[in-house]
């Protein structure tokens, strides 16, 4: 490590938690505010967004310039509002914390709880009468045939009703328009203006119509972010006129000047960048949903402007992490809007901007710098749900000094952030078709994908695939769950057909062909409305590949256009199959009987059979320890997936990257599946991401070595591993021993890994005292959350998972 | 106006708009005290259209909606339907009730029984996937305008003055 950068973290040392209010006061009162804030519904871009549609409905202007226009409009002439002594100008919405809600995709879901959504019990989303007068009069109706759902189910009602029942697989497309990481660095460097000029030079240059309004629609979305930046400099200014506190006043009018430059011109000062970058992203949702759009990495695109002003003695540390902090707190502003029966799913989701920290430079060279650990530092300082903060991790590259400032991170802030794996993640990256140097920059999207910054759109969360349910059709002739009788998968035999194991893989492998190939033909039904209905003039001008094609990003105009595939029951799944392997077809099971026998007893709940379950869920072979059924087993189906989804194109002509993340839907369909042949009964959750099942008893690393086993090839959308550790008194020798078992585990192979160190009881007692725990955050499978936000089912599961001792690494019985 | 109910209780034909829907409360508190509420539907539907002519705030809802449903309580085929129309020359809103599904509405919905129907438009949370997942509800057609007709079911208990159970 260079010395200048010991000097600089030495420095950083000052700064903790304890002496927060006096050395940072400004983190503490911006923190208070944060948890005191209520959440709140916006309506505001969904009124301009609707006036202007309403206007231009009969007008056969391109669609193209529309959707830029009416983003202008918004951009042009929304609310600007100071809450707080925040440094940054710009707000996601016009609410401290806001939800907006995006009329076009699932907005009106929200429709039945107008009077009551205010008031629920689960995470309120606070709704005035006269918003909820103007949503239930003038927004909603106009949006009632024209949402990306209805405009889907009208060209196919067949195929849609499948994805109604959910619990088959959910493509994400009509509620979001979002997960991918834009390129800012462009903007610092050229400003907006710069976008405009070489906008105006190519449409100029080319003759094709298509590039024309393509370049066209650009120029108009930029004019609408730079006035957007403009009016918060008015307002800035003439709010500091009235403003009385020195202080206050100070900032008002440092705001006021920095966003009259940018994000307009270059920027030359670490402020203006961060703000410049804050505004960029803010507009972005102006025209893409608030979920998983990502500041990518922040440490490196920044950099320049951080370590020339802190060489130059213009920025003090102390400056910068108020900066910086500022910017968190920015990231923080704004939550997805969850109507009450998607809480079951969704509840506790903050809107994931994950800020990406460390790992290598596009040459492959050691990237941590000091702008790295001052962004470690301020996610230490600042216990807040975002941003989702990553640390990439390249063992060999990266110094060890790096490797346990993130673990002691981790154990201080009992969450965050989580370790990534470069070497496994740019490897599978590079296998996807991505270049070396642009695969090294890859940044987080969301809560774990892959995606290099600025040239993937990689729409990273478009399908979710239920494999519990893929199995249960395997076992019952492509009938599921609730479709009673009916077949609705290929007919594979009932259970008591199968002779072998591999009659078994054979009807999984079909029945998983058939969904994903449905998921797949969905996936691009809905990318071609979105084509159709919200090109995204604004956010393509963040990346590489839209200007040089003259192409919009949602109809192929990125370098790389991936759709993510992830997978939701994938632990549960793999032990059954160890189960199925065990009592069916195995030679000296304790428990031999007939597959048709087992799945009669598991469709009946193991009612009566409870030695049975017992026997699955605790001595029949486990994925997460390493019997060598359950090490075969869980390659094999990672293997399958992604060899069944290979050859399959998106609508943009990108492949599909497979992913294990699970978010908080492994409990909420959970709680809806029914029993599984691994021991699970029905109802109980489903295991996170990529996670063993929960309450095995297996060693710390040797759960660890199972899941590096698994070929990251074969999930270039990553995963998320959830693990749960004992606290411990934070010393060197704890730290260390924290890093080297990460670092142990990404050699061999491991991708991604996530920490709780909280244990059983605490969980348990704030599962009861909520009141007590007003700011306990957990991670869940890829974000972090506040405890007291998520659903029944989800604490449970966060309660069960499976506890270690990390200096023993035995696990801790429940 | 025809309602559905009249057949039942003919005592409503000789009332006025608000006294028939003071009977029709009567009837629709002691439904839903029954295992199955099998006429709940029926008892519903006319009390919304009674809430339309009656309450002119209410009414602005359908001003200038056009839409059709069908009801169905389980897999009988029997059920109601419903059609929103504008008086065009008025220039308000009016809510028609047949006592018979329609061919092709807009939306159809089919729940399981009067229970689960009554869960569903009456729950201050009501959970439309747990209903599509445990089979009490199903639908075909455009879910925005099933939001809208909870968003105006739900307005009925109070419109009513019936305190729903926890």
């Amino acid at each position: 490590m260079p010395d200048s950068i010991s000097r600089f973290r030495e420095k950083l040392k000052k700064y903790s938690a304890e002496n927060m209010e006096q050395e940072l006061p400004l983190f503490s009162s911006l923190l208070n505010r944060h948890y005191s804030a209520r959440v709140e519904v916006d309506i505001e871009r969904a009124c301009y967004i609707t006036d202007y549609m309403k206007k231009e409905e009969n007008h056969d202007t391109p669609i193209q310039i529309k959707r830029a226009e009416a983003v202008c409009s918004y951009l042009s002439n929304r609310k600007v509002l100071f809450y707080d002594e925040n440094l940054l100008g710009g707000a996601t919405t016009s609410k401290e914390i806001g939800a907006p809600l995006y009329p076009e995709f699932l907005g009106l879901s929200i429709w039945p709880e107008l009077d009551t959504i205010s008031t629920r019990k689960s995470n309120p989303q606070y709704l005035s009468s006269e918003d909820a007068e103007i949503l239930n009069f003038k927004v909603f109706p106009y949006w009632m045939d024209k949402t990306i759902l209805e405009l889907v189910r009208k060209k196919e009602p067949k195929k849609q009703s499948l994805l109604e029942k959910m619990v088959l697989m959910t493509v994400s497309k009509s509620a979001t328009l979002s997960h991918t990481t834009p390129c800012y660095e462009l903007v610092l460097k050229n400003g907006l203006n710069g976008i405009i000029k070489e906008a105006e030079e190519r449409k100029n240059r080319c003759s094709d119509d298509n590039e024309r309004i393509f370049y066209e629609s650009v120029i108009i979305a930029m004019h609408g972010v730079i006035a957007y930046a403009q009016n918060i400099s008015k307002k800035a200014k003439a709010s500091a006129e009235i403003e009385t506190s020195p202080e206050k006043k100070k900032n008002l009018i440092d705001i006021s000047k920095i966003c009259e430059k940018v994000p307009a011109n270059p920027a030359s000062s670490y402020r203006e960048a961060v703000n410049s970058l804050w505004i960029c992203q803010a507009a972005v949702f102006a025209e893409n949903s608030n979920m998983a759009i990502n500041p990518g990495r922040i440490d490196q695109i920044l950099y320049p402007y951080f370590i020339k002003d802190y060489n130059d003695r213009e920025l003090s540390i102390k400056e910068a992490l108020e900066i910086t902090g500022s910017f968190w707190f920015k990231l923080a502003d704004n939550v997805n809007l969850v109507p009450e029966a998607a809480e079951r799913l969704f509840g506790g989701a903050g809107a994931v901007p994950a800020v990406t920290l460390g790992g290598v430079d596009k040459d492959g060279n050691d990237a941590v710098n000091e702008l790295t650990y001052l962004a470690l530092k301020v996610t230490e300082l600042l216990p807040i749900r975002d941003p989702n903060v990553n640390a990439r991790y390249f063992h060999g590259v990266n110094s060890r000094e790096y490797r346990d400032e993130v673990s002691r991170v981790i154990l201080k802030t009992k969450a965050i952030p989580a370790f990534f794996n470069d070497r496994e993640n740019i490897d599978t990256l590079i296998n996807q078709g991505v270049s070396p140097e642009h695969a090294r920059d890859y940044a987080v999207i969301g809560c774990v994908e892959l995606g290099s910054a600025g040239r993937d759109y990689s729409s990273s969360s478009s399908i979710f695939m239920m494999l519990n349910t893929v199995l249960y059709m395997a076992l019952h002739n492509g009938r599921t769950p609730v479709t009673g009788d009916k077949s609705i998968g290929p007919a594979t035999g009932e259970a008591e057909t199968f002779k072998s194991m591999e009659d078994f893989w054979k009807a999984y492998e079909a029945q998983y062909t058939w969904m994903a190939d449905t998921a797949v033909y969905l996936n691009n039904v809905y990318g071609k409305i979105h084509q159709e209905n919200l090109p995204t003039p604004l956010l393509s001008a963040f990346f590489e590949g839209p200007m040089e094609k003259g192409k919009d990003l949602i109809s192929g105009g990125a370098i790389y256009n991936s759709s993510g595939v992830t997978h939701i029951g994938f632990a549960d799944v793999c032990d059954s199959i160890n189960a199925i392997e065990d009592v069916c077809f195995g030679a000296d099971s304790d428990m031999h009987m007939s597959l048709k026998e087992l799945v009669d007893i598991v469709d009946n709940n193991f009612e009566g059979y409870d030695a049975l379950a017992a026997y699955l869920k605790k001595k029949a072979p486990k994925y997460g320890t390493d019997s060598p059924v359950a090490v075969k087993n869980s390659k094999r189906l990672v293997t399958l997936h992604y060899n069944i989804f290979n050859d399959k194109e998106n609508y943009r002509g990108g492949n599909h990257r497979l992913a294990y993340w699970t978010m908080t839907n492994h409990a909420g369909y959970g709680k809806v599946a029914p029993a599984l042949p691994s021991g699970r009964r029905a109802h109980e959750v489903l295991s996170s991401g990529i996670t063993p099942a929960s309450q095995i008893d297996t060693q710390l690393t040797t759960a660890l070595n199972a899941v590096a086993r698994l070929d990251s090839n074969c999930i270039p959308g990553a995963y998320a591993l959830n693990m749960k550790y004992t606290p411990v008194e934070i010393t060197e020798e704890t730290v260390r021993g924290f890093g080297s078992i990460v670092e142990a585990y990404f050699i061999q192979g491991g991708q991604q890994v996530q920490f709780n160190i909280h244990d059983y009881k605490k969980l348990i007692n704030a599962k009861a005292y909520p009141e007590n725990y007003p700011r306990l955050l957990v991670r869940v499978s890829g974000y972090s959350a506040n405890f007291n936000s998520l659903n029944e089912a989800m604490k449970d599961e966060l309660i069960k998972r499976s506890q270690y001792n990390l200096s023993t690494g035995r696990f801790v019985e429940l | 106006m025809d309602l559905l109910t009249m057949n039942r209780f003919p005592d409503l034909e000789s009332l006025n708009y608000k006294n028939k829907l003071a009977l029709i409360r009567e009837h629709i508190v002691r439904e839903m005290t029954t295992e199955r509420m099998d006429f709940l539907l029926e008892l519903l539907l006319d009390a919304m259209s009674l809430v339309f002519v009656l309450n002119n705030d209410f009414r602005k809802n359908i001003d200038s909606f056009r839409a059709s449903y069908t009801f169905r309580i389980g897999n009988s085929g029997t059920g109601a339907s419903v059609i929103f129309a504008p008086f065009l020359l008025l220039k308000f809103g009016r809510m028609i009730v047949k006592n018979h599904p329609l061919g092709d509405s807009d939306v159809s919905v089919t729940f399981a029984d009067g229970k689960a129907m009554a869960e569903f438009l009456f729950s201050p949370s009501p959970d439309i996937f747990a209903a599509l997942l445990d089979n009490r509800l199903s639908f075909t057609g455009n879910l925005n305008y099933l939001f809208k007709f909870a968003y105006m079911a739900k307005h009925l208990p109070k419109s009513l003055g019936i305190e729903l159970p926890a």
